[in-house]
């Protein structure tokens, strides 16, 4: 009977054992998690060019850092901090890192530091992290003259976005779009930051709603003339333009698939519907047939989905077409009035135009959660809103000034500013997003 | 003799689990469960910047002010009629006979006497009540410690999922993990386009008791240097947090995610 007692006994230690392991206080810790930053941009310091060797800097280099700075001035995500505000005056004595005292920088709560340094016409630029002098851009221009500078600036400006977000080719993708001027609407492209202001057609009348082919050679137009509606197509490299006549009268809306090939809105079966055309610009085919109007086709990058605008439920509303199954699927279900939808390259976001009781509102809707946000807001009606190559920004037209101009804007709603297209109108944006690069 | 022996041992283990499982969950755990709720609004005074180590005194302090606050509000404003005698007695050059003043010297000095009983009356009342939310004060926070005290030093065990998102640790620290995060959030600074990629940096801080940041490194990088960087940051330039609501409490793990939930 002792062997049972003692058996009892250990298992009874045992017991006590695990009962005092579970009540002992555990190491001690705490576990927080933070979702997104506090602050949304980082500051940013522009210091006063320097010379690299023995000679003077030359003129232009303050114009760079202002090119620069005017360049990064439309980013929401950055706070251009001008450099006497730095505590103790310029902190560098040269352009690399080890020429420059972070601590002040630091103190000043300055996240990025620019530095330029020019020898002649070589130019050397950089920007680093104050915290651990990291170099987030570094940049060598030869033969920099005052023609190059804007587009020198530009370049450097596009890679610094890219280091800070991934994102490719704001500075770099022209939007196409169309302009009031003299009674007619002529087409036009333009860089976001007024840059390179360009004319594409000269037809008269009225070109409109024009679109970028994927690979950014060529814009598809409406031309609406004397005998009608046809067909425009110009050529980038050749500046040609080929204008082609459909039997069926309309032409509305026409873009490129990421195949190269034109999706346009012509009525040959009676109701308006989305086809899908040849190199020779025949109709092969509708797109997702319905007796109801189809208008304002758009494509992801990749070719899958394709969003457009119908009133196959009675009021106007976005749609997206699975181009394998052929499946359409009803997006929007909120107001009566929801057009000009826009795909983003990526596919993974929609953005439209809702009418509201003051105007036009742009809003994006993320397609995998349905989650939908207004971006736009104030005076005026906000339409014809298109995404940029990085799915980021978006670009508008809005009457919220003197007149119809073009804004840009970010899916997150940031303050828009606006793009300068000259005197007149301008409408229907369209950007080029052949530099849209998965990040 | 060994089928005895191996009965035995069954019936004793069973007896053992089923006497820990009464008397372990039955008395003490599950009925401390219903406090922790009321540690939660009491545990709101430390945080704000009480006393690093004591909980028991800035709780108090707030309930025994709010008590104060209202009767003395109350009072049948006592320095209006106290001031305003005073103009009275200024025209000096006019020939007012000794006994009018002295009549109104008297007078005031009555309405005076009047006045500091009915406040000494109203102070004795507003202590007597003072000390007695004090005392209930105090009296309910023993008994919240004493049943919750444990679960103060239990907190987050192996730093698993607690903190201000979660909550799933006592509610003081749910609470103190909150306020970490605002703190830090604020100063945090990162280009925020909206990635579908999400970035996480895990960033360990050792705080002193009374809440200094001591240190701030990266315990598990995003891959990305500036992300990490801007993490570390956020935390240097936050330098102090509130006291902790444990002593036991040294070492914060900073969870930073690029998406904000909200977005």
């Amino acid at each position: 009977m002792q062997k049972p007692l003692l058996v009892a006994a250990c298992l009874c230690l045992v017991l006590c054992e695990l009962l005092f392991a579970t009540m002992a206080p555990a190491a001690e810790g705490l576990t927080v998690d933070i979702f997104g930053p506090g602050q949304r941009r980082v500051n940013l310091v522009i210091l006063p060019p320097r010379p690299l060797g023995s000679n003077p800097i030359p003129d232009l280099a303050p114009a760079f850092s202002e090119f620069v700075r005017k360049n990064l001035f439309m980013l929401p995500f950055l706070n251009l901090v001008p450099a006497a505000e730095i505590l103790g005056g310029d902190p560098s004595r040269g352009i690399q890192a080890q020429d420059i005292d972070f601590k002040p920088l630091q103190l000043g709560r300055i996240d990025l530091v620019m530095t330029a340094g020019w020898e002649g016409s070589e130019l050397q630029a950089r920007v680093f992290e104050t915290f651990g002098g990291r170099r987030l851009v570094g940049k060598a221009y030869s033969a920099v003259d005052q023609q190059s500078l804007p587009r020198v600036a530009d370049r450097f400006c596009s890679l610094l976005i890219e280091a800070l977000t991934g994102m490719k080719g704001f500075f770099q993708s022209p939007l196409a779009f169309s302009r009031k001027l003299n009674g007619a609407k002529e087409i036009y492209t333009v860089m976001p930051n007024g840059r390179d202001l360009s004319r594409v057609t000269n037809l008269g009348k009225y070109n409109l709603q024009p679109a970028w082919s994927k690979d950014g050679s060529r814009v598809a137009f409406t031309h609406l003339g004397e005998s009608g509606h046809q067909l425009g197509v110009w050529e980038k490299k050749s500046r040609r333009i080929t204008l082609k006549r459909f039997s069926a009268g309309t032409v509305i809306s026409p873009t490129f698939t990421p195949e190269g090939q034109i999706a346009v809105t012509l009525d040959i079966g009676g109701s308006p519907d989305i086809y899908i055309l040849d190199k020779e610009y025949k109709p092969l085919g509708t797109l997702a047939p319905h007796w109801a109007i189809d208008v304002s086709p758009s494509f992801d990058a990749a070719g899958k989905t394709m969003a457009f605008i119908s009133d196959r439920a009675g009021t106007p509303q976005v749609y997206l077409l699975d181009r394998g199954t052929k499946e359409v699927k009803r997006v929007t279900y909120e107001g009566n009035y929801n057009t000009g939808a826009n795909i983003s390259p990526d596919g993974r976001f929609v953005v439209f135009a809702r009418q509201m009781p003051g105007g036009h509102k742009i809003f994006v809707r993320e397609l995998a959660t349905g989650l939908e946000r207004q971006i736009t807001f104030g005076p005026g009606s906000d339409e014809d809103p298109c995404f940029g190559p990085e799915g980021y920004f978006v670009a508008f037209c809005s009457t919220r000034g003197n007149g119809h101009k073009i804004y840009v804007t970010t899916r997150n709603g940031d303050d828009p500013f606006v793009v300068p297209t000259g005197e007149g109108a301008a409408f229907s944006p369209a950007w080029d997003t052949s530099r849209h690069e998965s990040d | 003799m060994q089928a005895r022996t191996g009965l035995f041992c069954s019936l004793f283990l069973h007896l053992s689990v089923v006497l820990l499982t009464v008397f372990w969950f039955g008395n003490g755990a599950m009925k401390s469960l219903d406090k922790p709720y009321m540690v939660d609004l009491v545990s709101f005074a430390p945080a704000g910047g009480g006393g690093g180590g004591g909980q028991k005194a800035p709780a108090a302090k707030v309930e025994a002010k709010d008590i104060k606050a209202l009767p003395e509000k109350a009072l049948p404003e006592p320095p209006k009629p106290v001031a305003k005698p005073e103009p009275a007695a200024r025209p000096e050059p006019t020939a007012i006979s000794e006994k009018k003043v002295e009549t109104k010297k008297q007078a005031k000095d009555k309405q005076a006497d009047a006045l500091a009983s009915a406040l000494d009356a109203v102070k004795q009342d507003v202590s007597k009540r003072d000390k007695k939310g004090q005392r209930a004060v105090a009296n309910e926070l023993a008994t919240l410690r004493k049943s919750a005290g444990d679960i103060y030093a239990e907190g987050e065990g192996e730093g698993g999922a607690g903190g201000a998102g979660s909550g799933t640790g006592s509610g003081l620290l749910a609470v103190y993990g909150s306020i970490v995060e605002k703190a830090i959030k604020k100063n945090w600074r990162f280009p925020v386009v909206g990635r579908d990629k999400n970035l996480v940096v895990v960033v360990e801080i050792r705080i002193s008791k009374a809440g200094q940041i001591l240190e701030a490194k990266v315990a598990q990088p995003s891959g990305r240097p500036d992300f990490d960087n801007s993490a570390v940051k956020a935390v240097t330039e936050t330098k102090e947090l509130p006291p902790p609501p444990s002593d036991k409490i040294e070492a914060l793990r900073i969870n930073f995610n690029l998406q904000d939930l909200k977005q």
